[in-house]
């Protein structure tokens, strides 16, 4: 087990710096400059003050030397200042973390309380109307656009019930109520897609456990044995159910880009769009650094309690 | 934030209006005499003449004007050496320099007296500080901070009390401001809202007090959830945004060809269709610099009127009978402006077999390409936001060499009129001068106006005395219009 | 790293009926309403984009300003737009756009996918090893965030929205690829094969391949509505198709809800549209999974 665990560790570090070198080369192959947002609806910045401001901020130095600086800041946890604001990074980053951890928090509760009954309920009652209607309603929510559907929330909640979410963020520890109002409705947007995608995985693995042998041996034996079942059941059903959390994880984190735009939370998928956006080069790696070892290590995790769970894994 | 010295970006301006205040400033919407009064009053100067050769100006500050009471100023009292190194500053660096390195030299007779040298006579000079980028920063903050990224303060109405970057700006009342029982509005705060859908939701129920909306329809549909709000309809007196076109090379070098393109432009359906009727076919210089009424489709020119026959024969002239293809790139501003964008690349293709390759560019990329002035083909362009002057609008926009002239405009007779223009201190003389210099540029097609909308503002009904005017609205660049403004409630 | 278990299926014919997998297909979807109606729904959507020149009333891209925003009518069933262009006829093209870009985007992406994770399977080893990894990199960039920056160093425009997307699907596949390769080395046949001393590129066609491509075309169905929904959020953050290209994603993104309210048909009619065309692969994937995966096949 030491060994399996080691390995993987160690399988993460080449991971994490490729990613960094996919995001720093794409950054750099970008056409546009950090700097020509700087400016505004401007006239010239002239060419000279222009130059000088490359140089400070360290943008005229080859490729390689870049790279290099920005990993040794990495790796001293002090990555430096945003190009476009000059804020140190890690106060934006304090800033905006927190508000995408409690969305994407409170998306992941609202879809499991959601995804988990419908699709037991779906597996259990398979091809009766309930399931066809649940299985429409999941797949529902996974084509309708994310942008589209949080437009349309705010733009009736603001018509049908005169209230939208109190713009203008608030910490969950400055103004609980504030907060958790603001918070809900992009939530629920969020936390309605993933609830489809986690249903219909849920829906199969319920669906694929019921067909095991010791759950037809159990079945037979009578009502007292169909209660087991239900136990055995769901526990190794939502063993793979776990791992989809891992693996919507990635969905979710891109899709609080769009929620945070439209509702006007100042998060990391805000920062980082725009941060791409206006080729603010150190916010960008950064982030994408930041949520890339999130992933790598939540799968890390996932992994392990897999591992843990199931012995036959851990001797491939 | 951003430094004021180094962008003219409304986003920084639409709150350094309420902290900071200008030498001298334009009317209020309470003091003018009609909606295109444009007269300068003193801000922080009491009084200010010039010279007969218009090169020596001098500047009475107002004493008893104090710095906020923040620290590192703590409420001294302005002096004219504090304006004398703000304007030394923006000469020596930033997007101003063009204005300010014409200045020879300064002084400081006294406390409150500034006087200025000018190195070519300039009777709008005045005007040019009166735009609000013009701002007197501290200079303390400057020179310890090295910068003005970091704390913005002035002598203005309001004090910025919060500055959350992506969330909100606080501005709260200077209970020290100079102009005594004023502003009446205790706290101004700006809420970060990146989506439109969202601003007009806010609107809707009561989070935010005003809102621009460019058109007819889009106000029914707020007023049908605010049936209360107060509508004002703005009438814009210029377009900032036209077809700019890369004229210092073929194709778009050649009159003919230029003319040719503009005729195949149907700009009165823009109005009517894509504007709802609200809106004007597009020039580039306000029109109260010259004449009282707003000019129609008709007043500007042969050049300027829907003739698609004689734009195929004058393109056809110029050697372009098969047509061509180039490329155009925009960033949509609002979406009326893809609807244009579109609407003449079909009117092109269509008349003169034009082949107009669109691209829809994020901010960034748009912004550095265009004022880059390098690209080729075309491009949906700006002049400027903020500038409300009428040199700014002539001599520095077009004069061939300032450094403002997007549209490359080249021209001996245009840099000989706004040369001339800026010398010429009898106002009816004036209005002659620039009524030639924008005879000229709609005849050579120099800058290819385009449509643009006259808009709205809503108010919330509890707002008192927040009219616009022209060529400033009461948000944006217009925002020192709210240190006036109080509310019912 | 966590996987969607998606059941590979070693091709046995446990029923021992002898029957093919087109043939598995069609008993599905006729034990099987939601199959068969998903399967009705792409035929027509790759009817409406293969003739549309023909089914279209109007020239998408031709303006009649006079009558922009004007709501549905017998003259133009789904309205018009913001420059008067008929919104039928765009949708109508749209299917076009929509399943050129998915197409492109999940043919790219699946055969790359695909051909990494055969070599990667097949070979194991170094190459497995170092594939993997870099896979993996690009896999821990979010996906909306890699395609948008991918988009932003190349032109935004429709092909290049399909390529960014077809990098972001190759990592997955490949996985899927590799772990169908690795589980059908172990089937008997292909022991056999190597014992007889066949040639690798033999193994692979005749023995490996016919149990990738099931696993394989599921995910592509399921990718399918995936491209189409990114595509969509990349016009919306302003860096997809460009206008006046009659794109489902640009037109409910830009025009639908610029004017939302005014005229909702322009939302509509687009957002209808993407679900279905989403519904209908998402659907279909459902079904060729039900249809292929033997274990479940076997509870008839």
């Amino acid at each position: 087990m030491h060994k399996y665990v080691i390995r993987r560790l160690l399988l993460a570090v080449p991971v994490l710096l490729l990613s960094s070198l996919i995001v720093f080369g794409l950054m750099r192959v970008m056409p546009g400059d950090a700097l020509i947002a700087l400016m505004g609806e401007s006239g010239n910045v002239g060419q000279k003050e222009l130059a000088k401001l490359r140089k400070d901020l360290g943008l005229d130095r080859p490729y390689h030397e870049q790279y290099a600086i920005w990993l040794w800041q990495m790796a001293s946890l002090s990555p430096g200042d945003s190009i476009f604001t000059n804020e140190p990074i890690p106060v934006s980053l304090r800033k905006a973390i927190p508000v995408t951890l409690e969305l994407a928090t409170l998306a992941m509760i609202i879809g499991l309380v959601i995804a988990v009954p419908v699709g037991v309920l779906s597996a259990t009652r398979q091809d009766k109307l309930s399931d066809y209607v649940g299985r429409v309603v999941a797949v529902s929510g996974l084509s309708i656009p994310d942008f589209w559907l949080g437009t349309l929330v705010i733009t009736f909640a603001a018509i049908w019930v005169h209230w939208i979410p109190p713009i203008g963020y608030v910490s969950l520890w400055d103004s609980p109520w504030r907060n958790l109002q603001q918070f809900l409705l992009p939530a629920a947007v969020l936390g309605f897609r993933l609830s489809a995608a986690t249903m219909r995985m849920t829906r199969s693995t319920v669906l694929e456990t019921l067909r095991e042998d010791y759950v037809r041996t159990a079945w037979a034996k009578g009502l007292a044995g169909r209660i087991v079942v239900y136990k055995h059941a769901l526990k190794n059903a939502l063993i793979p159910v776990v791992t989809i959390i891992g693996g919507q994880l990635g969905t979710l984190l891109a899709g609080t880009v769009v929620v945070e735009q439209i509702f006007a939370l100042p998060g990391m998928g805000r920062l980082t769009v725009e941060a791409i956006l206006y080729r603010d080069y150190p916010v960008v790696q950064t982030n994408v650094m930041l949520v890339a070892a999130t992933l790598v290590t939540l799968n890390l995790v996932v992994d392990l309690t897999y591992a843990w769970l199931d012995p036959r894994i851990r001797y491939r | 934030m951003i430094d004021p010295r180094l962008t003219q970006s409304v986003g920084l301006f639409q709150f350094a209006g309420l902290t900071s205040n200008r030498l001298v400033r334009y009317v209020y919407s309470d003091e003018a005499g009609n909606p295109s009064d444009l007269s300068l009053k003193g801000d922080l100067a009491e009084s200010w003449q010039s010279d007969s050769a218009n090169r020596v100006w001098t500047f009475k500050l107002r004493p008893g004007v104090k710095w906020h009471n923040v620290a590192p100023l703590n409420g001294r009292e302005l002096t004219a050496a504090d304006v004398k190194y703000c304007f030394e500053a923006y000469a020596k660096e930033g997007v101003q320099t063009f204005t300010f390195q014409e200045i020879e030299g300064m002084e400081t007779p006294d406390t409150y007296t500034l006087r200025i040298h000018l190195k070519t006579p300039n009777t709008l000079f005045a005007h040019n500080l009166a735009e609000p980028i013009a701002l007197i920063f501290a200079r303390e903050v400057l020179e310890a901070d090295g910068d003005l990224k970091k704390r913005l303060i002035g002598t203005g109405p309001y004090i910025l009390k919060e500055h959350t970057r992506k969330v909100r700006l606080v501005l709260q009342r200077n209970p020290d401001y100079f102009d005594k029982g004023r502003p009446y509005i205790d706290e101004y705060v700006i809420l970060s809202t990146p989506d439109a859908a969202t601003r007009l939701a806010a609107f809707r129920t009561g989070q935010s007090d005003f809102i621009w909306l460019p058109s007819p329809s889009e106000v029914e549909t707020a007023r049908k959830t605010n049936p209360n709000a107060v509508v004002q309809s703005y009438h814009n007196t210029l377009a900032p945004f036209g077809l700019a076109l890369a004229q210092d090379r073929p194709p778009f070098n050649d009159v003919r060809v230029r003319r040719a393109i503009s005729m195949a432009i149907d700009r009165q359906k823009q109005v009517d269709t894509v504007f709802e009727g609200h809106g004007i076919p597009g020039w580039g210089v306000p029109y109260i610099y010259y004449q009282d009424k707003a000019p129609t489709v008709k007043d500007l020119g042969p050049w300027w009127q829907y003739r698609p026959e004689e734009a195929k024969k004058l393109l056809a002239e110029a050697g372009h009978g098969k047509g061509f293809e180039t490329t155009l790139f925009y960033y949509e501003y609002f979406p009326q402006m893809t609807s244009q964008v579109q609407l003449v690349q079909q009117e092109l293709k269509k008349t003169l077999n034009i082949d107009v390759k669109i691209t829809k560019l994020d901010y960034t990329t748009y912004y550095g390409r265009y004022v880059d002035s390098k690209w080729d083909g075309m491009s949906w362009g700006f002049q400027s936001g903020h500038a409300i002057g009428l040199d700014e609008r002539t001599y520095m926009y077009m004069h061939s060499k300032s450094t403002k002239n997007f549209f490359r405009v080249n021209d001996p007779v245009i840099d000989e009129l706004t040369t001339k223009l800026r010398r010429t201190p009898d106002r009816a003389e004036q209005r002659a001068i620039t009524k030639k210099i924008v005879d000229r540029e709609f005849d050579q097609v120099l800058r290819m106006w385009m449509p643009y909308d006259n808009g709205f503002l809503v108010f919330q009904p509890h707002m008192r005395n927040m009219a616009a005017r022209a060529l400033r609205r009461t948000d944006g660049y217009g925002s020192s219009t709210l240190a006036r403004t109080w509310m019912d409630k | 790293m966590a996987t969607v278990p998606v059941r590979v299926a070693a091709f046995e014919d446990p029923a021992g009926a002898g029957i093919s997998r087109v043939q598995a297909l069609w008993l599905t979807m006729k034990r099987k309403p939601l199959g068969a109606a998903s399967a009705a729904l792409l035929l027509v959507i790759v009817l409406t984009a293969t003739f549309a020149d023909v089914l279209a009333p109007y020239d998408p891209l031709a303006t009649q300003p006079e009558i922009r925003l004007s709501a549905p009518s017998r003259a133009h069933p789904f309205g018009t737009d913001d420059i008067g262009r008929d919104v039928l006829s765009r949708i109508i093209y749209g299917s076009r756009i929509s399943l050129w870009v998915g197409l492109l985007a999940v043919g790219i992406g699946t055969a790359a996918g695909m051909v990494i994770g055969l070599l990667c399977g097949y070979c194991e080893g170094r190459l497995d090893l170092i594939a993997q990894r870099v896979m993996d990199a690009i896999q821990a960039i979010p996906g909306l965030v890699l395609a948008l920056a991918i988009v932003s160093v190349l032109k935004p425009n429709t092909t290049n929205a399909m390529i960014a997307i077809a990098i972001v699907i190759i990592p997955g596949n490949s996985r899927i690829v590799r772990g169908a390769v690795l589980s059908a080395k172990q089937n008997r046949y292909v022991e056999a094969a190597q014992a007889m001393g066949c040639r690798h590129p033999r193994i692979i066609l005749s023995h490996i391949l016919p149990n990738v491509t099931a696993p394989i075309l599921v995910i592509a169905s399921i990718w399918l509505g995936n491209a189409i929904l990114i595509e969509a959020t990349l016009s919306f953050l302003g860096v997809g198709t460009q206008p006046p290209t009659p794109s489902w994603g640009l037109m409910l993104s830009s025009t639908g809800r610029a004017f939302m309210e005014q005229a909702p048909w322009l939302a509509i009619f687009p957002g209808l549209a993407i679900s279905l065309a989403v519904l209908g692969f998402n659907l279909f994937g459902d079904t060729l999974r039900d249809a292929w995966d033997p274990k479940l096949r076997r509870q008839g």
